[in-house]
This record gives structure tokens, C-alpha cells and sequence, in this order.
């Protein structure tokens, strides 16, 4: 049996829109992950929290409210500051084009806008996985 | 992906790893019970590390229906315990798919705001295929967790199936959890519920009457060993009643130990799980190791009518005595029935 | 419609038309699928003739405009008389931020304000409360206190125009400071006109924007129909929101089954709390999306209307006929807009909005191209709003009432939905209602799997979406996106500040204290205690705080 690639879902901030990160968590259930979904309104204490005890191989992150540029960095720099900054971070929601290069610079591996084929975010995953637990 | 931040060494040692465990490290007790869960070389290390280590919490299972509100009451149970100085471990179980192989992992939801306190370790655990509401690795992360130096560790099995009984073989306190009648439907107790339970909990009461069925359980449940199991009313909802859930399980451990069944527990859970170690090594040497050549010869045997099965495995464990340690490095201290495919 | 011999002749003749004509266009070239499907998935057949409509009589079916069941609309002239109401919604950053955008868009040609809040209000959190970080003003404006409702309706004459806020678990609060600022005005709260949103299950169901269990936030909503009935007869008091649900996943014909099941549900709770359905029900008003599929959706708002007038009537007695009108206001699919190349986006919403206004809308939002990926910039909501008026006033759509009416097609769809709809009311009614639905998780999981199987028939291409699966371009779009300034965040901070050092401290306790009281007293109603807390300047924050202690905060059953 491979090794479980085990991703953390979560919502940080108050956006309660939850369509994509649900249809995200079933596509990457069906490729065979384990996903803790963690529910709504996490703060991103919470979320890094998780992710260490979860000892998860990535994270993803779901923000349709705007909040994104706020919110998916400090998630990254908390997990630094956990020695913890081999988890991938990889975010998506309502997010302008010319956000995405910052975000990726502030350490978001990934950034997946409206659109984007699951299976492309079901490969990320997959490689986020495996390169973790190779 | 990895970055050059001040981050640890890759892959630590176990030894590292178990070290860290002892000084309270959550990404250490995270990374060993994903060592164990993956079943990884270093497993059996590892766990033979942590043994000496345990022993010292209070393991206590929960059971009950899916939907009457495990998560939301250990959730407040934690918080409870919390308030009591108690330190607090969670293992919470939810099927694999059978179909991908893959699961989604929800307890946490409920067990948001307990989950960032520093005396608070929870981890999520897919079944992977094993039967019996818990995951193989269950109470191999349970005994990691008693090695950090959590007091009690509470167990949430997936509630359907036959987690019940499992459970009750391995926890000190098992908790059947129930919820009163709503609605029209007619309620009927699983089979087996009224034996196991140690605490009974008639959760959300802010719902529904809960007076019947507490009375059909008063009715039902008898004294076992000398301890008569309690009936707790909470509402995890409102969080009402949940001090008394925490005492009952304390009394439980109290009656345990001044009744000499914590030790006879004990016993009979080592007895158990050396027999169980023993089934699993003794049956991977039959099949994969060093005699494998040898046991398809006996194979041919008993079907050619040369020899009986009953003398061909006399003389297979005979050869398996010779068998090279290394093989056996998947040695466990806890109880598995390694039916797992690799 | 027809009668049995004219029937039989038809089903003649189609017989033979399928066995030559149609036979040999099929061997000639063979169709494009297998099988045709509305965006929701229904299958559509080829051709649909009278024998699809012949079983129910076409006056219980359609009726005449303006008369029940009102399937051909609510008025008898429709859009001859008065065009819809172009409403657009907007708001971001501070109050001043959104004020002006208001003015912009009155400017323009709106006839209706629509407002949307942002994250940490529609939560009930002030804005300098921690769990409101980041999320200041950046999809909808921040209102705090009665101070921001001020500001942002400075120099709008709330006695002339109407007014839509789409606000929910806090509803009650912010309805209280549009009132405490029309009061400030000078206008009486009988002559405002407008809407709040209200609508409370289909959080639970579809947004997700909660606070108080469902019982509890059902108990606050009829204090707001009670308090409206009696005070503010203008308003409407809930807007009964199949939008959200759509927006989460649902078909249109789950969409259709859920709101008007909820709606039957507050009519229940008010009927239960003693109100006479007549003195409530013709404030209720409705929210539909507009989606891509045209026939499906037109076909929606007429079963709507259909299915409400009969309810309403028939089950819950009300008299008036007022009672019976399902009103209802229409946005196009906001799901619906792509990232990938954004004006496209035009094309889409101009189909939908044409859905809605043949569907018979009595207001409109269209939305911007921009939106798939920031608020949208002023050029963006101009198009948009261009749109309608291009619809209203070029297209000639407007001339007459319910031009598709008699539509095989959309005659026997409109049945179809109807019939869906009756279907989910039974499983709801064997859950035992709509709450108990929601707690069981059921529709929120029907939901979810629609979004699930939506998705999946986009991955397999089995559904094209135009620059999304097919028909892609690589190319940058060229879109200003429109960002919230710090400055604005520290104005609000301050004003926040400043207001909670200047109030009158003992006023402003003795009101938080007076509501909490109202809370626990489930035979008070809650709405004059929130005004007078709102005019003693207490924050919605506050408030909020006063109603989360009372009736605990709800945590939703897990599904994925």
C-alpha cells in the first residue's frame, strides 16, 4: 500500500461559500487522498494547528470573499514559524490575476482561479504528495 | 517544495522523533503516528520507543449512531476536562471509501476552537479498509499520545458497524452515546449496546424529551462487575451536563483502579495483543519468509494426499523457528490483525 | 388545450412524420448527442407538440395575466405599464466608498439600490473585531453603526427611492439603522420602501452566512414581519432567496423546490405566532437566479408563481389577493461568469437577464463581466446595467405580456418544475419539515451533490462551457480590479473609535440591556429594543454579542 497523501481543506476568514472547497475535497477523496476538512471560519492559527497535528502533506485554502491577500500568507509564515514549512500551501477562490504573482511569492505554491480543471488541482496534490513523502 | 527557512532536518530519527514526543512536541507525536498509520520501516522502532512510555492515560472510547453528536460532545468534553487541568488527546475515526480508497475527514469541524489549546492533541484517522469502526493504527496513536503525556485520550469511533464491540475490548471507559426520540420514528437500541457501556449519554436533550429513553435504559442496563453504569442527559449543543459526563468517566477510572480491573484490563489486553502479534509474525513467516519455498512444498503435499495439514503446519512452524528477525520488524506491541495488503 | 379526436389526428400524423420525414433527416445526419440535457441535467426531448400539454386545463394551468394563478405574470399589463426595476448591487470598502458608487449608478439610470455588505457585517462583527481581518469592505461595505448607515445614504432621499439590502442573520440590526437613519431624514417609516434578505434558511441550506441556531433566527425573523405589518407597511420584510441555493449547486428545479419551501415555512411560523396570513404575506417577496439555460429558467419563475398563488391560497387560506403574488426579484448567475476571457461574460448575462424579464421579474440585477475574479470596476457595473436597458428598451421583449406563453416547450417544462418541486415538498414534509431537513443535512447534501455532478459533467467535457473547456485562447485579460484603501479601513477604524467614546455610556447599556431581556422573553418582540439600541448608538457588533450570549451560535451538520 503507497503512503496516503493527506491534504487539509480549509475556509480561513468569514466566507461561507463552501461549493468549490466541498467539490475540491470529494474530487481529491475519489483520487484516493485522505482530506480533513475543517469547516468554516477557521482563523489561520487554526488552520496551521491542524495541519501539524494532521501532519497533512499540503494544504488548501478557499477564499472567495477577497480576504485572500490577508489571509493565505500568514498561514505560510505561521507553518515557518512551526518548522512546519514542508507542508505545501496551495490556495483558490475570486482572486484578480494581478494578485496571484505576490501570492506566490509570499509562498503559495499554487494559486487556482475560477475555472480550473479539478484535475489539474487533483495532480498538484498528487505531486505535493508524493515529492513530500519521497 | 521544501524551502530554505529555519526548518528541521528532513527526516529526523525515530529516536529524534520519540525524544520530542516525551518533551510534548505535537509535530513529533504528528509525524510518529503518520509513521505508524503508513506502516513505514520504522514502525515497529518506533512503537517498541514509545511503549515504555504508556500506560499512564486514561483511554476512553465513544460509540453511538452516526449523527447523535460524538464530535460536538467530545468537543465540550475536552473543554471540560481542559477547565480540570486535564491534558487531552482526541483520535477521531471516519470510513475510508471503498471505492477510491480516499476519505474526507470531518471531525475537526466540531473540535475547532479546542483544537489550537496547547494541552489539546487531535488527529483524524481514515479506517483504510479495516472493519470495526477503528483504524488499524488507532490505538497504536492512541498509546502515542499516552507517551506525550496526555491524561485521557478519547477515542470517536465511526458509529456504524460493529465499532462497539471493538471498542470495548480496548478502552478502559467506553461511552455509548444515544440521542432521544424525534420525530415519529420508532427507536430501536443496536444489539449488543446494552452490554458495553461504562457511561451511557443521552445527548441533545435540548431536542427532544429524553425521559423515555432514559427510563427504557435505566430499565435495561444491569450492574456488571460491581459497577452500575450511569446515565448522563447532556446537550452538547448548549453544553449542559457535560461536568457530569467528565465525572462519570473519571469514577469509572477510579473504580477501575480500587476494584483491581485496571490491572486485570491490562492484563488481559497484553494477553490479547501478544497472541494477536504472535498470529500475524507467525503467519508472515508461513507465507513471505525464508520457508516460503518450503511451505508450497508442503502445500503440494497435502494436496497430493502425502501428509495432513494438521502435521505439515507442525513441521512449518518448525522450520519458522529458524526464521531471521528481520523479517518480524513489523513486531507491534499493539494488537493488529495484519490483513493489510502491501 | 386540445380535443381527444384533434389529439388523436396529431398522434397520427407525428407517427408518420417520425416514421418518413424525421427518419431519413436522422440516416441523412444522425443528431449531435444521444441525449439533450438543460443545464440542471433534465433531458429535453426533441420536439414537443400539444400532446405534451393536453392532460390539465389550460385555464387552472395559466390563467390570464394579473389574475391567479398568475403563471402569465402578476400584473395584467406587465412591463407595458411599468418596466422592471433596474437594481444593481453594489458596495465596498466604507460607507463613503459605497455612497459614491450609489450616486454613480443613480446617475446612470437606476431605479432601485441594492446594497451589499461586507463579510464581517453580514456576520454581525464590527469591523474592528478580530475575526474580521482582511475581510474589511471587500465584497460589500462595512456598516458598523447607524454613524455608517448615515453616511452611506448622505444626499439620497430615502422617501423617493426604493431600497434592497441584502443582509440576513443580523437583518433586524441593520434593518434598525436604515429606520434610526431615515428617522435622522426626517422621513416617517410609512413611507420607506424597500427590502431586507432576510431569509435565514437558505443560510443554513446554500450561503452559509449564520449566526443563531434555526429556531432561534426564525423567532427573530417573524418579530421583523410582525414589527413591518405594523410599522413600516411598505417594506418587504424578507426576501425568500432561491439565488444562494443556485449559486451553491443546485438544479433549477431544486432551486425552485427549496425557496418555495421555505417560504411556506416563515408563512407557517408567522401563522403559528398569530400574525393573519393577510397581514403578512403580501410583504413577502422572492429572489431567483437567472441562469444560462433560457426555456429552463423562464419556465422556473412562471411554475414559482404558480405553485405560490395555489399554496398560499389553498393551504394557508389567505384571502387577499395580494397574498397570493409571488413578486420576485432576479439575478443573473453570478456562478455562471468565467475567469477566462471576462467580456464573454456580457453575452452570458445579457441571455440571462432576457430569461428573467420573460420569466416576468419584477426587478433585475445583472451582473458585471468582471466579476469571476474582484467587485466589479464602474465601467464593468455600466455595461451591465446597459444591458437591461438595451433589453427594456431596444429588444422589443417588453411590448407584450408573457411572449412565450403557449410554448410547447416552455408550457410542459414550466409542468415539469411544477411537478419537481411537489416532489421535494413530500421528502422535506417526511423529514418533518424544513429545519428538521436542514439538521438532517439533506438538503445541503442534495445540493452538493448537483454542484459534485455539475462539475464532474465539465471535467468529462459532456458539458461545454465557452473558454473554459473548449474554445480556449491564452491570453491576459485586461481588467482593472477595484481595491479597498487602507485609508478607508482607518476612517471606519476611527469613526468605530470615536463613536464608542462619545455615546451616552449609561443609554447605551440600559438598551443592550432592555434587549437581552427581549431575547430571553419569547412573547416580546425583539425589533423596537434593537432600534433603540441602534439609536443609542450601540454597534451591530454589540448588539450581536447581546444575541449570540442568548440563543448560542449554530454549527452546521457535516457533509462534503
Amino acid at each position: 500500500m503507497a503512503k496516503k497523501i493527506r491534504v487539509l481543506m480549509a475556509k480561513p476568514g468569514l466566507d461561507g461559500h463552501d461549493r468549490g472547497v466541498k467539490v475540491i475535497a470529494r474530487a481529491l477523496r475519489d483520487a484516493g487522498m485522505e482530506v480533513i476538512y475543517t469547516g468554516l471560519r477557521q482563523s489561520p492559527e487554526d488552520i496551521v494547528e491542524a495541519a501539524i497535528q494532521e501532519d497533512v502533506d499540503a494544504i488548501g485554502l478557499s477564499c472567495l470573499s477577497g480576504a485572500h491577500m490577508a489571509l493565505f500568507p500568514e498561514v505560510v509564515q505561521l507553518l515557518r514559524k512551526r518548522h512546519a514549512s514542508d507542508i505545501v500551501v496551495a490556495g483558490g477562490g475570486i482572486i484578480p490575476e494581478e494578485d496571484i504573482p505576490k501570492l506566490r511569492k509570499a509562498g503559495i505554491k499554487a494559486v487556482f482561479g475560477p475555472g480550473t480543471p479539478l484535475r489539474d488541482i487533483v495532480a498538484f496534490f498528487e505531486k505535493a504528495g508524493s515529492a513530500k513523502g519521497a | 517544495m521544501r524551502e530554505a527557512v529555519p526548518s528541521r532536518p528532513a527526516a529526523p530519527s525515530v529516536r529524534g522523533l520519540v525524544e520530542d514526543l516525551l518533551a510534548g512536541d505535537k509535530r513529533a507525536a504528528a509525524k510518529l503516528i503518520s509513521l505508524i498509520e503508513d506502516d513505514e520501516p520504522e514502525a515497529a522502532e518506533a512503537l517498541a520507543l514509545v511503549y515504555p512510555h504508556t500506560g499512564r492515560a486514561h483511554y476512553v472510547g465513544f460509540t453511538g449512531a452516526p449523527g447523535v453528536g460524538k464530535s460536538s460532545l467530545i468537543d465540550r468534553l475536552v473543554r471540560d476536562l481542559r477547565s480540570r487541568g486535564k491534558k487531552v488527546g482526541v483520535v477521531a475515526v471516519d470510513p475510508t471509501s471503498p471505492y477510491s480508497g480516499g476519505a474526507v475527514l470531518g471531525d475537526r469541524i466540531r473540535m475547532a476552537d479546542t483544537g489550537i489549546d496547547p494541552g489539546v492533541f487531535i488527529r483524524s484517522m481514515a479506517t483504510r479498509g479495516h472493519a470495526g469502526g477503528l483504524a488499524l493504527a488507532t490505538f497504536d496513536a492512541v498509546r502515542v499520545l499516552d507517551a506525550m503525556g496526555m491524561d485521557l485520550v478519547l477515542v470517536e469511533t465511526v458509529g456504524a458497524g460493529q465499532s462497539e464491540v471493538e471498542i470495548a475490548g480496548r478502552a478502559h471507559t467506553t461511552v455509548v452515546v444515544e440521542m432521544p426520540f424525534t420525530g415519529d420514528a420508532v427507536q430501536t437500541m443496536k444489539a449488543g449496546i446494552l452490554e458495553i457501556g461504562d457511561v451511557y449519554v443521552v445527548n441533545k436533550c435540548d431536542l427532544a424529551d429524553p425521559d423515555v429513553l432514559v427510563a427504557n435504559l435505566r430499565f435495561q442496563i444491569e450492574e456488571r462487575d460491581g459497577w452500575r453504569p450511569p446515565i448522563v442527559r447532556t446537550s452538547a449543543l448548549k453544553g449542559s451536563r457535560i461536568d457530569e459526563l467528565a465525572d462519570a468517566i473519571g469514577r469509572h477510572r477510579a473504580f477501575l483502579e480500587s476494584s483491581g480491573r485496571w490491572e486485570a484490563r491490562e492484563r488481559a489486553r497484553a494477553r490479547q495483543e501478544i497472541l494477536e502479534n504472535a498470529r500475524r509474525i507467525l503467519a508472515t513467516r508461513v507465507r513471505e519468509g525464508p520457508t516460503g519455498a518450503g511451505f508450497e512444498a508442503l502445500v503440494g503435499e497435502v494436496v497430493a494426499r502425502k501428509t495432513d495439514p494438521q502435521s505439515a503446519a507442525v513441521r512449518l512452524l518448525a522450520q519458522g523457528a529458524a526464521a531471521t528477525k528481520s523479517q518480524d520488524r513489523r513486531t507491534r506491541p499493539s494488537s493488529r490483525p495484519r490483513a493489510r495488503k502491501r | 388545450m386540445s380535443e381527444p379526436d384533434d389529439s388523436r389526428d396529431l398522434e397520427a400524423r407525428l407517427r408518420k412524420w417520425e416514421a418518413t420525414t424525421l427518419k431519413e433527416a436522422l440516416r441523412a445526419l444522425p443528431e449531435r448527442r444521444g441525449e439533450f440535457v438543460t443545464t440542471s441535467s433534465r433531458p429535453v426531448k426533441r420536439l414537443y407538440t400539444p400532446l405534451d400539454l393536453r392532460n390539465k386545463p389550460f385555464e387552472e394551468r395559466l390563467g390570464e395575466p394579473g389574475e391567479f394563478p398568475y403563471t402569465r405574470g402578476i400584473h395584467p399589463t406587465m412591463y407595458r405599464g411599468r418596466l422592471w426595476t433596474m437594481r444593481m448591487f453594489a458596495g465596498y470598502g466604507s460607507a463613503e466608498d459605497t455612497n459614491k458608487r450609489f450616486k454613480y449608478l443613480i446617475s446612470h439610470g437606476e431605479t432601485g439600490l441594492s446594497v451589499a455588505f461586507d463579510m464581517p457585517t453580514l456576520y454581525g462583527y464590527d469591523t474592528d473585531a478580530p475575526p474580521a481581518k482582511g475581510e474589511f469592505g471587500t465584497c460589500g461595505v462595512a456598516v458598523s453603526s447607524l454613524d455608517d448607515m448615515e453616511i452611506l445614504f448622505r444626499g439620497i432621499d430615502v422617501g423617493k427611492i426604493s431600497t434592497s439590502m441584502t443582509i440576513n442573520a443580523p437583518a433586524d440590526v441593520i434593518w434598525a439603522m436604515y429606520l434610526g437613519m431615515a428617522e435622522k431624514q426626517g422621513v416617517p417609516m410609512t413611507s420607506l420602501r424597500g427590502t431586507i434578505q432576510n431569509d435565514i434558511l437558505k443560510e443554513y441550506e446554500a450561503q452559509k452566512e449564520w449566526i443563531f441556531p434555526p429556531e432561534a433566527s426564525m423567532r427573530l425573523v417573524v418579530d421583523t414581519f410582525a414589527f413591518g405589518a405594523k410599522e413600516v407597511p411598505q417594506w418587504n420584510t424578507i426576501s425568500i432567496s432561491g439565488y444562494h441555493i443556485r449559486e451553491a449547486g443546485a438544479t433549477a428545479g431544486q432551486e425552485l423546490a427549496f425557496t418555495l419551501a421555505n417560504g411556506m415555512e416563515y408563512v407557517r411560523w408567522g401563522v403559528d405566532r398569530g400574525l393573519n396570513v393577510d397581514a403578512f404575506a403580501p410583504r413577502l417577496s422572492f429572489f431567483f437566479n437567472a441562469h444560462n439555460d433560457l426555456f429552463e429558467e423562464i419556465a422556473k419563475y412562471r411554475a414559482a408563481r404558480r405553485i405560490w398563488a395555489r399554496e398560499m391560497r389553498d393551504t394557508f387560506g389567505a384571502k387577499n389577493p395580494r397574498s397570493w403574488l409571488l413578486r420576485t426579484h432576479a439575478q443573473t448567475a453570478g456562478v455562471s461568469l468565467t475567469a477566462q476571457q471576462p467580456e464573454v461574460n456580457i453575452v452570458r448575462t445579457t441571455i440571462q437577464a432576457l430569461a428573467a424579464v420573460l420569466g416576468g421579474t419584477q426587478s433585475l440585477h445583472t451582473n458585471s463581466y468582471d466579476e469571476a475574479y474582484q467587485v466589479p470596476n464602474e465601467k464593468a457595473v455600466r455595461i451591465a446595467l446597459r444591458t437591461q436597458q438595451i433589453l427594456a428598451h431596444e429588444s422589443g421583449v417588453a411590448n407584450t405580456v408573457d411572449p412565450l406563453g403557449g410554448s410547447y416547450y416552455l408550457e410542459a417544462l414550466t409542468d415539469e418544475l411544477e411537478e419537481e418541486a411537489y416532489r421535494y415538498f413530500d421528502r422535506i414534509q417526511e423529514f418533518g419539515g424544513v429545519i428538521a431537513a436542514i439538521r438532517k443535512g439533506f438538503i445541503q447534501q442534495e445540493i452538493a451533490n448537483s454542484a459534485y455532478r455539475y462539475q464532474r459533467e465539465i471535467e468529462d467535457k459532456q458539458r461545454i462551457i465557452v473558454g473554459v473547456n473548449d474554445f480556449v485562447v491564452d491570453e491576459q485579460s485586461e481588467v482593472e480590479p477595484l481595491r479597498v484603501t487602507q485609508a478607508s479601513l482607518n476612517a471606519q477604524l476611527g469613526r468605530l473609535a470615536r463613536l464608542r467614546r462619545m455615546r451616552d455610556r449609561k443609554k447605551w447599556e440600559a438598551s443592550l440591556d432592555r434587549l437581552r431581556k427581549a431575547c430571553e422573553d419569547e412573547d416580546v418582540n425583539t425589533m423596537p429594543r434593537i432600534l433603540d439600541a441602534v439609536r443609542a448608538r450601540a454597534t451591530l457588533g454589540e448588539i450581536c454579542d447581546v444575541m449570540r450570549e442568548c440563543f448560542g451560535v449554530w454549527e452546521e451538520p457535516l457533509l462534503y
